[in-house]
């Protein structure tokens, strides 16, 4: 499949993540900016493949489902751009890597009431090499940080970018991807552009 | 387009993927993933097809992706795959994987970049 020629009459659809802790924002910065309300899906999930569930007293296969939701945005006629929310809950980490599996970049939304619940999303994207970026998420009664006291704190590469926004806006949320995939440009690109 | 859809949560309805697809629960042949791009190249037989192959048809008249038709069709994306194989099999739609290449083009980063500063 992968080496058959290109259809010209199908557009060549790019995937970003869009990850971080539970209730950051990420269906809504999904809506915000995708053509349609939040799509959702579910996959099942058999035991096999949700093994580091504790099913201890449950007697039989155990059948779990993993929702997603994404939206679509299409960007002329030759280029379609896919936003897939990470599912929120910790023990369904395996499935991220189907996600960040072909993903151009991921943002991870960063609530400031709660910014160790992003931890896990940094870890993941720095381990597996993924371009990323930290958008802080600027709820109306959050604390106001410095983008330099939000990188200390996450011990943040001095590369990755951390832009502050609003998950309501679709402009905010639109300047978001753009610095990501500037960003994710800009780290293919073996000399950086001034 | 969009539908408002029970809550797996509380009620699994796990069996249904499982029926659509005559238990079947890995396509036969062909790989897909969410962002796979499905259009229908033939007209759809008047009969041999199952609803859920007439419905994939009726909405990948133009180009779609999976994930697309598993949210339409409330179906899993996994189940959608073996239904795709099934419709490919037939001849009756075309599919496109993302290729591991579209990202060592620096134009489609700036495509992108173009499309999204056009919104």
């Amino acid at each position: 499949m992968a080496s058959a020629p290109f259809d010209q009459r199908m557009p060549i659809a790019i995937k970003i993540v869009i990850a971080g802790g539970f209730g950051a924002g990420k269906t809504t910065m999904v809506g915000a900016v995708s053509e349609t309300r939040p799509l959702r899906t579910e996959e099942l999930l058999t035991d096999l493949s949700v093994g580091i569930d504790d099913t201890t007293g449950v007697s039989g296969k155990t059948t779990t489902t993993v929702a997603m939701d994404f939206g679509r945005i299409t960007l002329g006629s030759r280029h379609v751009l896919y936003l897939f929310g990470t599912p929120g809950q910790e023990r369904f980490w395996f499935y991220w890597d189907d996600l960040a599996q072909g993903a151009l970049g991921a943002v991870v939304l960063a609530d400031t009431r709660r910014l160790a619940d992003c931890f896990p999303s940094v870890d993941y994207f720095e381990r597996r090499g993924t371009p990323f970026i930290v958008a802080v998420n600027c709820f109306d009664d959050a604390p106001r940080y410095e983008v330099d006291e939000i990188r200390l704190a996450l011990q943040l590469d001095p590369a990755v970018p951390i832009v502050l926004c609003d998950a309501r806006d679709r402009a905010s949320c639109r300047d978001t991807l753009i610095t990501l995939v500037d960003h994710a440009m800009k780290r293919k690109q073996p000399h950086p552009v001034a | 387009m969009t539908h408002q859809r029970p809550d797996r949560s509380t009620d699994p309805g796990l069996l249904r993927p499982f029926v659509v697809t005559r238990g079947r629960t890995k396509p036969a042949q062909a790989t897909f993933t969410l962002i796979t791009q499905v259009m229908a190249i033939a007209p759809a037989p008047a009969d041999g097809l199952d609803p859920e192959h007439l419905a994939i048809m009726r909405l990948c008249a133009g180009p779609v992706s999976a994930a697309e038709l598993a949210a339409d069709l409330d179906l899993p994306p996994g189940a959608v795959y073996v239904l795709l194989d099934d419709l490919l099999r037939q001849g009756l739609i075309a599919v496109q994987n993302p290729r591991p290449t579209d990202h060592d083009d620096v134009n489609t980063f700036k495509a992108v970049i173009d499309g999204l500063r056009a919104l």
